[in-house]
This record gives C-alpha cells, sequence and structure tokens, in this order.
C-alpha cells in the first residue's frame, strides 16, 4: 500500500511537473528579477546620462496639476477614468492616463509638467523597464489567458511541492547531501537541497501568488453578493462607495486646489491624482500622499501613505484617511500581509537580496529537477528501456527554457541600449526582441540539439560580458562611474549581470569537456538505497 | 522598530553555526568532516547546541527586524545558509564547518563593540 502510494506520487511529481516546469521556471526567473524591477528600470532608463533634477516643491505640484487636468480635458473629455502621475525627483515628468470606458485599455502621455507639450520622442530612453520581467511572471504579457497560465502552473507547483515530499524517502537524513560528479545522483541532489532547504519560501511564494489574485481567481464569493467588484471593495477597506455615473454634465473643479489641501491635510507630498467620471455629477478626485519605504519597511501589514477623497464638482471632502494609519478588518490586514510577502513590501534592501537568492534557488531547483529528466531518461535508453517521450526532445526544450530564456533577458538589455531612441513604440520593441531571441532559442535548441545547452550558455556568457561594454560605448556610463557617484542600484545591476555570464561560462565550459566517468567520492556513511 | 546590523549580523552567525552543529551532530557528516566518527554523546552534545542557537539566532532575528519582520528573515537567511553549508561540504568540509567559529567571534565582537 505505501509503495503504490509512493510510486503513484513519484509519477505524479515526475509527469506533472515536467509539462508546468518550463512556464514555471520562466515564472521564478523573471520573478527573482523582478524583486529589483526598480533597480533594473533606474538602469535601464540609463540614469548616468539624466540630468540631477530636484526634487519638484509644493507649487512646481500644484501648477503640474492644472497643466495635467488643462491637458486631459482636451485629449479625453468624456473619458470614465483620468491619472495623473505628479512628477517627483526619479520621473520629472508629468504622467498621463486615463481610460474611456472600464472596459477599454488605459492610453498614456507623458508631458512637460509646465508647459503641457508632449514630450518628443527621442530625448528618452522609452521602456517597459524592470515591469516587464513582473508583467511576463505573472501574465506573460497575455492579459487574462496569461494570469490563468500562471494561476494554473502555480498550483501544479504546489502539487510538486507535497508529491515531492511524499516521495522524498530521507528528507532529513539527506539535509546537508550532495554529491557532485555522480551524475544522475548529484542531479537528485542538487534538486532534493535545493527544494527542501528553501521549502518555506517555495510554499510561501506559490501560495500567496495564487492569493493576490484570489478575485480574479475565485470571484463568484464577491459577484453573488455584491453588485460589482468596485462595491465590495469600498466596504472592505472602509472607503465610501463608489458613485454610479449620472449621465448630468458638471464641470470639474480645480484640481490644483485639491492637491493643495490634500498636501495640507496630509502633511506630505502629493504623488498621484485620479479623477472617476470627470465632467460628470458624479465626479469623484482622490489625492494620494508619496509611498515612504522607511515608514513601511518593518512591517507587513502595510499602512496607508495617506489619501483625501473629493467630490470632484463641488470640491467638498468624502473621506481622508492620513499617513502610517491602517484601515478594514482583519480579513484585509490577512490580505495585505499575503501581498506584502509575495511582493516583498517590508525589510528594504536585505531582505530584498534574500528573495533574490531564495528565488534563485528556486530557479535552479526547477532546472535541476529537469536536468534530472533527462539523465535518468538517458540512462534507461542505454539500457534499452526506452519511456514514452525522447529525452534528447525534453533536452532540447529543456534547453530553450532554461539557457534561451536567460539569452533573451540579456537580449532585452541589448536592445535597450542598441534601439534608436525615436523608434516608434521603443518600448514594445525591446519586448519583441525578448520574444524574438526566445523563439529562436527554441529554434535553435531543436535544431542543434545536444549542443543546444552549451552553444545557449556560451551565447548568454558573450552577452553577458558584453552588456557593460555596449553601455560604456552608447551611453559612456559604467560600472565604476556608478559606483562613483553613488549609484549602488545601476552598480548591482551590472555586477549581477557579470557575475551571471560568469557562470553561464563555467557552466558551458564544463559542458564543453568530454564526460567524465563518475567517480566514486570517499563514502558517506548511512547512505544506502 | 529600527533596523539593527550588529543583531543581524549576530543572528546570521549564529545560524550559520547551528547549522554546522546539527551537520556534525549526524554521523554522515561527523565522519565526512572529521574523518572518522564519534561517539553517541559527542554528536548529541552538538546536536543540543545546534537547537539551542537556531533558538538564539531566532531571538535576535527578531532583535533586529522588529517580530513581524524578524521571522520571515530568519526562514529565508536559514534557507540559504543551509543550502551554503551543503554546497561547500562535498568541496572544502573543515573550511565549511570551522568558518562558523570566526563567523560568530566577529559577529560577537561586533556587538560588544
Amino acid at each position: 500500500m505505501k509503495q503504490g502510494f509512493r510510486h503513484a506520487m513519484s509519477w505524479l511529481h515526475t509527469w506533472g511537473s515536467l509539462w508546468f516546469s518550463w512556464v514555471l521556471f520562466a515564472i521564478f526567473l523573471t520573478g527573482t528579477l523582478g524583486v529589483f524591477d526598480d533597480a533594473i528600470s533606474h538602469w535601464m532608463r540609463e540614469p548616468g546620462r539624466a540630468p540631477l533634477v530636484q526634487s519638484p516643491d509644493a507649487a512646481a505640484r500644484q501648477q503640474a496639476a492644472a497643466v495635467a487636468q488643462a491637458r486631459l480635458q482636451a485629449l479625453a473629455p468624456g473619458a470614465e477614468f483620468w491619472g495623473v502621475g505628479l512628477p517627483n525627483a526619479e520621473e520629472p515628468a508629468l504622467r498621463l492616463s486615463w481610460r474611456q470606458d472600464p472596459k477599454s485599455t488605459f492610453q498614456r502621455r507623458l508631458v512637460d509638467p509646465r508647459s503641457g507639450e508632449e514630450l518628443p520622442p527621442g530625448q528618452r530612453r522609452e521602456s517597459e523597464g524592470g515591469h516587464h520581467f513582473v508583467h511576463l511572471h505573472f501574465e506573460f504579457h497575455a492579459g487574462a489567458p496569461g494570469m490563468w497560465l500562471a494561476g494554473i502552473a502555480t498550483v501544479a507547483m504546489l502539487v510538486a511541492l507535497v508529491s515531492g515530499i511524499a516521495v522524498h524517502k530521507k528528507i532529513f537524513a539527506d539535509f546537508f547531501t550532495f554529491r557532485p560528479g555522480r551524475g544522475q545522483r548529484s542531479w537528485l541532489d542538487a534538486h532534493n537541497a535545493l527544494g527542501v532547504l528553501t521549502l518555506p519560501f517555495l510554499f510561501m511564494i506559490a501560495y500567496t501568488g495564487l492569493t493576490v489574485f484570489w478575485s480574479f481567481y475565485m470571484p463568484a464569493a464577491v459577484l453573488a453578493r455584491f453588485d460589482d467588484e468596485a462595491a465590495y471593495f469600498s466596504r472592505l477597506t472602509e472607503r465610501p462607495a463608489p458613485r454610479p455615473l449620472q449621465q448630468r454634465p458638471a464641470p470639474l473643479g480645480p484640481l490644483t486646489q485639491r492637491v493643495g489641501e490634500a498636501e495640507a491635510a496630509l502633511a506630505r507630498d502629493a504623488s498621484f491624482i485620479s479623477v472617476r467620471h470627470p465632467g460628470d455629477a458624479s465626479a469623484v478626485v482622490q489625492v494620494f500622499g508619496r509611498f515612504d519605504g522607511e515608514a513601511a519597511a518593518g512591517r507587513l501589514v502595510g499602512r496607508s501613505s495617506g489619501r483625501m477623497e473629493f467630490d470632484g464638482v463641488s470640491g467638498e471632502q468624502r473621506d481622508l484617511q492620513l499617513p502610517d494609519t491602517t484601515r478594514g478588518s482583519l480579513v484585509l490586514a490577512v490580505q495585505q500581509t499575503m501581498n506584502a510577502l509575495h511582493f516583498v513590501r517590508f525589510g528594504g534592501d536585505a531582505v530584498k537580496w534574500l528573495y533574490f537568492l531564495c528565488g534563485l534557488a528556486g530557479s535552479a531547483m526547477i532546472a535541476a529537477g529537469l536536468c534530472l529528466f533527462v539523465v535518468k531518461r538517458r540512462r534507461r535508453q542505454s539500457e534499452g528501456r526506452p519511456g514514452p517521450v525522447s529525452p534528447a526532445l525534453i533536452d532540447a526544450l529543456n534547453a530553450a527554457a532554461v539557457a534561451g530564456l536567460m539569452l533573451a533577458c540579456l537580449a532585452y538589455f541589448w536592445g535597450n541600449r542598441l534601439l534608436p531612441l525615436a523608434l516608434e513604440q521603443r518600448s514594445a520593441w525591446e519586448i519583441r526582441i525578448f520574444f524574438l531571441v526566445w523563439a529562436l532559442a527554441l529554434a535553435h535548441a531543436l535544431v542543434r540539439r545536444g549542443a543546444a545547452w552549451r552553444e545557449q550558455l556560451w551565447a548568454v556568457a558573450v552577452l553577458g560580458l558584453g552588456l557593460p561594454l555596449l553601455n560604456a560605448a552608447s551611453t559612456g556610463d559604467h560600472l565604476l562611474a556608478a559606483l562613483a557617484r553613488g549609484d549602488g542600484q545601476s552598480a548591482a545591476v551590472e555586477a549581477v549581470v557579470l557575475l551571471w555570464a560568469v557562470a553561464a561560462a563555467v557552466a558551458a565550459r564544463r559542458l564543453g569537456r568530454p564526460e567524465r566517468a563518475a567517480r566514486p567520492l570517499p563514502a558517506l556513511a548511512g547512505e544506502g538505497g | 522598530m529600527p533596523f539593527s546590523s550588529t543583531a543581524w549580523a549576530l543572528s546570521l552567525a549564529l545560524s550559520y553555526a547551528a547549522l554546522v552543529g546539527l551537520c556534525l551532530g549526524m554521523e554522515r557528516h561527523c565522519i565526512q568532516v572529521l574523518g572518522r566518527g564519534r561517539p553517541a554523546a559527542w554528536r548529541r552534545g552538538l546536536r543540543i547546541f545546534g537547537w539551542v542557537a537556531l533558538a538564539a539566532s531566532f531571538f535576535y532575528a527578531g532583535r533586529a527586524w522588529g517580530w513581524a519582520v524578524g521571522p520571515v528573515a530568519w526562514c529565508g537567511q536559514l534557507s540559504l545558509l543551509a543550502l551554503l553549508l551543503a554546497f561547500l561540504l562535498p568541496y572544502r568540509p573543515r573550511s565549511a564547518c570551522l568558518a562558523a567559529l570566526p563567523a560568530l567571534a566577529a559577529a560577537w565582537a561586533a556587538c560588544l563593540y
């Protein structure tokens, strides 16, 4: 009975994981990079050349709000939603966005905060930056179908974790065991050690990854009791209920005044303005305070950055939540904790590095599992017991999923530095390059089969080692210059890329050597099976 | 709660020392590192040290980060240090274990200083 159970779990773990591992590796690696999405965006937007900007003062923010209102009135008079990102030290442009109705997509414009003129293309390095990795991580740039794919893969991951524990015979006896240079045994040891030792992280990150989108994956409970999600969330977060459209035109009051009043009430700089139903009698304006990372670092239940809500027409106050306060019941606190755990919204850079390294370990665990699958099937094949799938084919797909993805990530950085600044849809082209290179890696792997891993890892090494040179040639910035100006984010991005390239080169060299016969190591006592 | 880097250093060093203790407390790794086995009582002593050091490292993680973030950071650091130890053992068994001593001493000195 017990043997039958373990056998069934082993089958589930092997075959259930295999088909999702390629997707899961992509989710894991891009999620790991996404931990530092801000640093990656910072590097991609070329900090070395950008002039130092002063943080705009209160008068500049109020002027920007007036400019935004005039521009949006001209661009999108009857829109359902306007969003205004006020300029700050990192982003001196005024960021306008709007949505014509709840079903249409958001439109975005960057404008000069004083003149209101659109910033001409070619002045800045348009890029999605690190957000590209975050979007790939949860939706593969494919909207709802992509989110379903990520969700199903995450459930498969949880199944693999549980079945993996059931299969593992000696979790505690093998806790610190890694025996290199012994072929299949070594891959199994590595897969086990990486999986078992980071198990708390793996469970936490997979589970919270699902719960972040609970209302998307399981909408029935909310929709059965509320008219729409907005009604539910305003109740959950204890905010005034959203006002339905009245279809009665009424001019929107000046946003400048709202910003001034909100900054006075919150005693904090305003960072964002949202307007619902501008031009209608039901208009509501919200002004949000600037996020203070240091105040949030020591807590899992996030506190508000401050928010003031007005009647859009009369300017009457509807709601005020002061900074560093919390609202909502225990349910909301639990949700916020889950989200904070997933998004690393606590603990500052040190905890981000812990997440980054744990994420790398999880990616390596998946990659080792894929290699183990192939090594094991190859051995069986050589023993005259071929399985249902060709190990060579799986190996080629593995190479494209692991080395090919790394190649695509680096190609994305290369595209960022090589594409002309004035190119139309520049940030979309960067992402197209990413997917194009990934597809080419797949084609290459299917053609080259046995040599795919080695050649793609060499390509990763070349692109990685070349990136600092390309950066120096295209923008004049480099690691030492970044360190000299105290720009740790840019320096860290280049340093990690270099380390990555060296690791890829070492791996490619080892693959290049003729396979050594599995050598016996000094025996470990207590070793069986 | 303000973050204390010295308390975190001590917590990291204690975590690593605890893992080394628990590892050497297993017969397999005891032989791997020291070349021969040790009496069961000797190994039990190491395991007890390991669990006590583990509890102490948890305590200092809480002191360093506050009790909301501390336990999360502690889980993460323990995973990564255990991986470090497991992947160093086959290549540098003795240095991997001995490294716990200067790490502890340095972290303790940093706290006193």
